[in-house]
This record gives C-alpha cells, structure tokens and sequence, in this order.
C-alpha cells in the first residue's frame, strides 16, 4: 500500500461526501456496536484480578452458590460452598496451597454508622484472617486484616474498600482508627483497601468493607453460623505452590470431603451414607474472579456479540453494494488503469486501501458509539450497580480490537468490488465510457441484496421474539395483586433492635402504617414476594418414614404477619387464615399453598395435618390451618 | 515488430455470432506508422484492442517483437503491455482525481521504478510537451487539447516501443489536430513504432502507410512512400 494510494483514495471520498457520509455513519455503528461489546467482554470475561500472580490462584468449588446451604447439593454431589469447619478440613488436608483464605458466599448488607450521622446501607463481607495476605494485597491506608484479626478473642475490626472510603466517608484520612458502629455494634476501622481492589470476584456490588470470620458471632449472637459445621457458607480460594497438579489435588481434596461428611449425621442419616461417595469438588482458576458477574453477563454478552457481528455484516453488505453500485464510475477508471499497465494486484490494493481507509475512518467515529454504548449497556444491565468494578474506558486492547475490526471490515466490503473490477476486462470497460452503458445491476449486487435482506430478516425474527418473551415477562401473572402495593425494606437488628423488642417493634410498625390516611392494608414478612430469596427446608410429614437424601422433601418459606396474605390479594382457598389468636405461646399453625397441599398430601384434605423440619421426632410441629392459592 | 497471422474476433450476441475481425494478416515493422482506417463499425478499435492486448476473445497468431502473444496468459500480456506499449485514447481518459504530472506517473508507478527516476521521467516529459505550468492542475481545467497532450505525454513517458493511438484527435479541431499529428511524427522519427486509427484523411497523411478495413476484412494496405497495393477481398 503506497502513500499515493491512500492520498487517492481520500481524494475519492471527499469527491462523493454523500455516500462517504452515508458509509462512515453505517460502519461507525457497525464497528462501534462491536467494540462496545468487546469493551465489555474484555472488561468481564477477559479481566484477571487486580492482584498479585492471579495465575496461581484457585478456587476450591465451580459454581457459585449464594448464601448458606445445608445438606447435600443437588443430584450431581458437587459442592462449591462448605461450613467454617469443613474449610479449616480441607485446608488441613491439602498442603499444596500455600495459603487458603475462606469468603463468604453471599455477602450482606449492613447498617453502618459513624458518630451521630445517619446510618447507612453498605456491603459487608466475612473474610478468612488470610484473605489479604493470600491475594497479596497490602493496605492503600493502615493496615489490612491479619491472621490475628481473626481469632475468638480478636479485637473487632474492618477493612474499607478505597471507592467506600472515597463514596461514604468522604475520603477523610482519620477513619483509620476510629470506631465505626455495624449493625449497632462498634468496629475498629484498621485500613483501607488499595484502589481498584474490589475483592477477589467481580460483581456488580462489591464489598464496601471486609470484616474477619471470628466477627460473624459478634454481629450475628444467636443466629450465628459460625461454628454450625452443618451450614455452608463459605468458599476457600488459595493460592498454590508452583507446580501442583490440580487433578490430583482435586482428588484428594474430593476424598477428604467424603471422610469429613461421613463422620456428619446430617450426612449419613436417613440413607444419606449412600450418596456420600458421589460428592466432590472441582478446582477451578480463580484469578478470573470468576463469578455470578461472568457467568451471568457471559450468556447476555454472547448474544449481544453475536447480534452486532449480524448487524456488521449487514453494514458490511450495504456498503459493498453501494460501492458496486458506484462500480460503473469506477469500472472506466479502473479500465484505463489496467490499459495503462496495472495488474490485478494494483487493481485489487488499490480498491481494497480505498475501502479499509472507509472503515478505518468508520472506526475511528465507532469508538465514540462504543464509548457510549458500553456504557450504556452496562447502565442498562446493572441499574442498582454502585462501583461497578468493569472498566469501560478504551483500552489498548479495545483500541486494536477496533482497528482490527476496522481492517476486517475493509476488506469484507472491498472484496466484492475488488474482485469485480480486478476481473473486468479493460477492453470492455473502456468501450462502455465512449458509448451508452446498459446498467443494469450485476449478479453480486443481487446476492448482496439477498444476504443483506436475510440477515435483516433474521434480527428482525429475533429482535420480535425477543419483544414477545419480555411482553410476556411482564405481564406474567404471579398470582399476587402488585397495583398500589408498595415494598418497604426494615433492618432492625442494624438499627440495635435486640430480639426481644422486635415483637413490640412490628406491632408499632403495623399499627402507625395502618393509621396513615390512604393506606388500606399492611403486611409483613420475612421476604416480601417477587424478591427471588427465601429460605428452604425438607419437610417431614408426620407418620411418615423420614425422607432420604435424594427425595424431593423441599419446600421453601416465609415468615409473615397475620394480614400478609390479604395485604398481596391472596385468597384462602380451604380452612382459615392466621388470625390475631396464633401467638407464640398458641399452638404453631402454618398456612400451606395448593401446590404444597396437592405434593405432600395428594387426594387429601391438608387441613389439619402435621409436618415437621430436621428431625422424624419433630414430624408434628406445625398444624396446616389453612390452603392459600399458589403464588410465584 | 507486429505480426498478425489469422486474426479473428466475434461477438456473441444472444445466438448470433458476430463476426468483427477476420482472418486478418498484417506485418508492421519496427519504426513503421501506420493509420487504420475504415467506416464505422469496420473493426479498427476492435484491431487496436487486440494490439494492445487489453483484449483476450480472439483467435489466430499475434507476434509482439519475439513474443507469441497468442500463447500468453492475461497476466503475461499485461506485463508485455506494461514494458511495450503506450496507448493514447480518443477521450483522453485521464483520471479526473489525479493532477496533470500524477497522471502522466500512473504508468511508470505500474513499473516498480524508484521514486527519484520516476520524478525525473515525468519532469523530462512534462518540458518536453511544454506543459510543465500546468503540471499541479486536474484535468477538468484543461482544455480538450491539453488533456490530449496529457493523454499523449502519459502513453510515452515510459518510452514505449509501440505507440496506439484509437481516433487521437477525434475530439479536436484542426489546429490542435495538427499539432498532435507533428507530435506523433517528431516520435515516431525518434524510433516509436505508431499505430493509428483515424477517419481523417489528413491526419492519415502524416503516416508512412495505410490499412483500411471493410467489415472486418483487411481490404486496403498502402505504402504511402512506394505504390499501392490492392488486397483481395474474398
Ligand atoms: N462488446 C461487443 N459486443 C457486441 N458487439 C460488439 C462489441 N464490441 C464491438 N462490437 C461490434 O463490433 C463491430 C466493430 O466495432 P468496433 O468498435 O471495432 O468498430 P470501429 O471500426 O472502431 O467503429 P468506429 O469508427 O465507430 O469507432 C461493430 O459492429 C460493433 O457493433
Ligand atoms: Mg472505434
């Protein structure tokens, strides 16, 4: 490609503004389209964390379960998520990590408050003493948390992350080492995380501060998972010594879960030792930050990916036409070029300059729109995002993915033309400037059509498909009434509310509500409907043998006031409702709904019937007072 | 220089075969010039097009110098093209986005020569058709003549042995008409081999000798300098 090919070459374009123009605006949002979309495949999938050698880390489970489990997972007996105690097994038994830090899996939201200011909503996280040192991050202020830290006895501390010191306590230096009140009880704030750490997976809310395991009874007392062997809510991620086998670690880690489940009787009971041999773990890199992020926006990226290649490939055909359509201009100038002694080579670059420096132009104006676009992307699929930790500024990496894009593009459109023009014989072309030229449209330029049409026509499909299944997302019935229903979140326990004031607490709560002008129902529960959480047990019915591990025993539930139902527009459909008479001290009832009732108790009236959780001895420990419809 | 043994060409046209070249047979030595005349529609662009082998669709033998042009493939024809020929055409055909000495480099930049000797060339030429004023204009602000000295000056910078001309002047009145024929003949004396169509009897004057064509049959070649001589239609 010669200099005087391109000064040519923009010489053409700036002869034709129109179509220039017209060619420049398609491709910038071709090529943008797609670099937006790499800015955020690069800035999710293709990131590594921002800590020391994230090569070498590891994370012990594949899949990211949230919250807290109990018992077995699933059918394929893979777990991801262990108990304190389970994780301090492990660690124990595989020495080839040179440390193993423990996260919790679902982070919380707590109640954070600095002197008399008002209390505020922030991300916490239970980390292992370790979990600083294994990733090899240092304090950006302070000092981050020790082994030391997380120990029974232990001081409580926290760890800021930098955006929550910059975002919620305005970047005042004297936070480190003062006193901060989380969930009304004191914490010692000891630093402050390095810039740009965001913990070691990426979501769309990072943990505003970390706190260590040994904290959890402090803030939790008598709920406290803690020391539960039984529940799981913690993953370990480590970080191995250079040259360890995986697979083999896999599998003595596996074997050394089995052993530690099998000396569990909420594993071995009721059949459950039959099942034990098929559980295990897999290792997985963890330098990825390989989590619910990636794995969510992964599915949505590849379709986006694969929707704006379409829409490329159709920028691309509309241009290609256009040029040939240009083609009868361009065809006498390409025959005097070939009379004057250019072989199909110089024909072929000559056109192929022309058409990359098009779409190099055409680039250059995409990555504005991708500018623009990755960030409204990611706007539009993370609303509730605070600090976000996707990079969504052009990179060098964005910047070469759009030249390269560009460059493809050129050539994709120019080949057409090229090939065309390239094979024309001069003779002909030159007779066709003396004289009348039939034009009628070339073969290709009906093929281009065609394509061009198809793909459109298949977004289209898609694009409408797409529309049907939302419009019926949304007007899904969920069997509840939501018209002028309002949700309203209360963290008492992060206000200082013991236990044994909240009764009292609800009733005020409920009463003064009730009281405002215009309010016509109020209800509470545990989880408010459509929240997508809620908690789950088996459930045992009463004369009945208890259920095995594979069973489908489980049921989920919520905790509610006695006008939740009628507060959501939920009919009793059989018995009765709650009613001011089922206190604490009054026998325990529960209200089940019909697909519950028509599971556990088919052909009968559930009415009246008992069923427990955990225990065959606890199988009476609630009277099913009532059927509710089934709601979503 | 030229030898042209049965040279055929036809044009299909739906199922009719057109035939617009026959059996042509025609020597042309080297330093020769020769006019190609004939009424419309004899075949005389058609011939020309075969010599500059711009076209592929005949039959026959064309000998350019010691080479077989019948034997060669598109590829090797426009290198035998590019190191031989020159063409001059009837409407200049000058690139409109290319200036006067950028058009007249067009075909030495086909010919991978350095830059500086291009530069040369190009500014050798440009004095010798006295246009160098006129070098950093673009063709629409030329006058039909210039654009034709142009057009002349870009078919000999790279010195070609054979020079084709198809109707030079057609677009032009006399005068200028003249001054391109004198230009033709000051080449030809310099050893250019010249090969042109024309209707103009005049300009035909400026030749050594003239072929003239009769729906696609050679019927007429005169020595302009010796007698001429009758070639039997069949
Ligand atoms: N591409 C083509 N397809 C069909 N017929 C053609 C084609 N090119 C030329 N012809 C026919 O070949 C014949 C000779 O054409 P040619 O252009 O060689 O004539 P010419 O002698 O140069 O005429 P003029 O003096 O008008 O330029 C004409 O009858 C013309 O119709
Ligand atoms: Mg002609």
């Amino acid at each position: 490609m010669t200099l005087q090919d391109i000064r040519y070459a923009l010489r053409q374009l700036r002869k034709s503004p129109g179509f220039t123009l017209t060619a420049v605006i398609t491709l910038a949002l071709g090529i943008g389209a797609n670099t937006a979309i790499f800015t955020l495949v690069h800035g999710i999938l293709l990131r590594s964390l921002p800590v020391a050698d994230p090569s070498q880390l590891y994370r012990i489970g594949d899949t990211d379960d949230c919250c807290v489990n109990g018992g077995f997972v699933g059918q394929n007996g893979d777990f991801d998520i262990f108990s304190y105690d389970l994780y301090l097994h492990l660690k124990n038994a595989a020495p080839e990590f040179e440390q193993l830090a423990a996260v919790q899996a679902g982070q919380n939201t707590f109640s954070v408050r600095r002197g008399e200011a008002l209390s505020k909503s922030l991300r916490s996280e239970y980390v292992s003493g370790n979990f600083f040192s294994t990733l090899g991050i240092g304090p950006y202020a302070g000092r981050v948390l020790g082994e030391s830290d997380d120990a029974p006895a232990a001081a409580p501390v926290t760890v800021l992350s930098y955006s929550a010191w910059q975002h919620e306590f305005a970047a005042d230096p004297a936070i480190v080492g003062a006193t901060i009140s989380i969930q009304a009880r004191p914490f010692t704030v000891i630093g402050i995380a390095p810039p740009g750490f965001f913990g070691d997976r990426v979501t769309d809310r990072p943990p505003d501060f970390w706190m260590p395991l040994s904290s959890e009874p402090y803030v939790n007392g008598d709920s406290a998972i803690l020391h539960h062997a039984d529940s799981n809510w913690l993953y370990p991620i480590g970080r191995v010594r250079p040259g360890t086998n995986i697979a083999a670690l896999q599998t003595r880690l596996s074997a050394a879960l089995r052993q530690w489940l099998s000396t569990r009787p909420m594993y071995t009971d009721n059949g459950g030792s039959a099942v034990i041999p098929k559980q295990h773990v897999v290792i997985v890199p963890g330098g990825g930050g390989i989590q619910n992020l990636q794995q969510e926006a992964g599915q949505g990226l590849k379709m986006l990916m694969i929707l704006s290649t379409v829409v490329l490939l159709i920028a691309c055909a509309n241009i290609a036409n256009l040029l040939l359509a240009r083609g009868t201009a361009r065809r006498a100038d390409i025959a005097v070029r070939m009379a004057l002694g250019a072989g199909r080579r110089i024909v072929i670059r000559q056109i192929i300059t022309e058409s990359v420096l098009l779409s190099c132009i055409g680039g250059l104006a995409g990555l504005a729109v991708a500018y623009g676009g990755s960030r409204t992307i990611l706007a539009l699929a993370f609303p509730d995002a605070r600090n976000l930790p996707v990079d969504a500024s052009p990179s060098l990496a964005v910047l070469g993915f759009a030249f390269l894009a560009s460059l493809v593009t050129g050539v994709l459109f120019g080949i057409a033309p090229a090939w065309m023009a390239s094979h024309a014989q001069p003779a002909e072309a030159l007779r066709g400037v003396n004289r009348s030229t039939r034009d009628r449209s070339s073969l290709p330029q009906k093929a281009l059509v065609v394509f061009q049409a198809a793909l459109s026509l298949v977004l289209l499909a898609g694009a409408i498909l797409m529309t049907k299944s939302l419009g019926k997302l949304e007007h899904q019935d969920f069997g509840i009434a939501t018209t002028n229903r309002y949700v309203l979140h209360f963290d008492p326990a992060g206000a200082g509310y013991t236990i044994d004031r909240v009764p009292a607490l609800y009733r005020e709560i409920e009463d003064r509500f009730s009281a405002l002008p215009g309010v016509s129902s109020v209800g509470m529960a545990l989880y408010s409907p459509l929240e997508g959480d809620n908690w789950g047990e088996c459930v045992i019915q009463q004369g009945y043998p208890a259920p095995g591990p594979d069973s489908k025993c489980g049921s989920t539930w919520d905790r509610v006031s006695t006008h939740f139902l009628d507060a959501i527009g939920v009919p009793i459909v059989r018995g009765r409702g709650f009613t001011e008479q089922d206190t604490q001290t009054a026998p325990q009832v529960v209200l089940v709904n019909e697909t519950f009732a028509k599971k556990f108790f088919p052909n009968q009236d559930a009415v009246g019937k008992h069923f427990g959780i955990d225990e065959t001895k606890y199988s009476g420990s609630f009277e099913i007072a009532g059927v509710f419809s089934t709601l979503k | 220089m030229i030898e042209l043994k049965n040279i055929e060409r036809s044009y299909k046209t739906g199922y009719t075969e057109t035939w617009v070249l026959r059996r042509i047979g025609l020597t042309i030595k080297e330093g020769e010039f020769v006019t190609v005349m004939g009424p419309s529609g004899a075949g005389k662009s058609s011939l020309l097009n075969v010599l500059a082998l711009l076209d592929d669709g005949w039959l026959g033998e064309y000998w350019l110098g010691e080479k077989p042009a019948h034997k060669l493939n598109r590829k090797q024809r426009a290198d035998l093209a590019r190191q031989r020929i020159g063409m001059v055409f009837q409407s200049y055909h000058l690139l409109d986005d290319l200036t006067v000495a950028e058009n007249i480099d067009l075909p030495l930049s086909y010919k991978s020569l350095p830059a500086k000797d291009r530069q040369g060339m190009v500014a050798d030429i440009l004095d010798r058709f006295k246009i160098v004023a006129k070098k950093d204009l673009f063709p629409s602000q030329l006058s039909g003549g210039q654009q034709q000295l142009v057009g002349i000056a870009r078919a000999v910078v790279h010195a070609p042995a054979l020079l084709l001309a198809d109707e030079p002047t057609g677009n032009l009145h006399s005068t200028q008409a003249r001054e391109i024929m004198e230009l033709f003949c000051e080449l030809n004396r310099q050893g250019t081999t010249i090969v042109q169509v024309t209707h103009s009897l005049e300009n035909a004057r400026y030749g050594s000798r003239i072929v003239e064509l009769h729906d696609g049959w050679l019927t007429r070649d005169e020595n302009l300098h010796a007698h001429s001589t009758e070639v039997g239609a069949k």
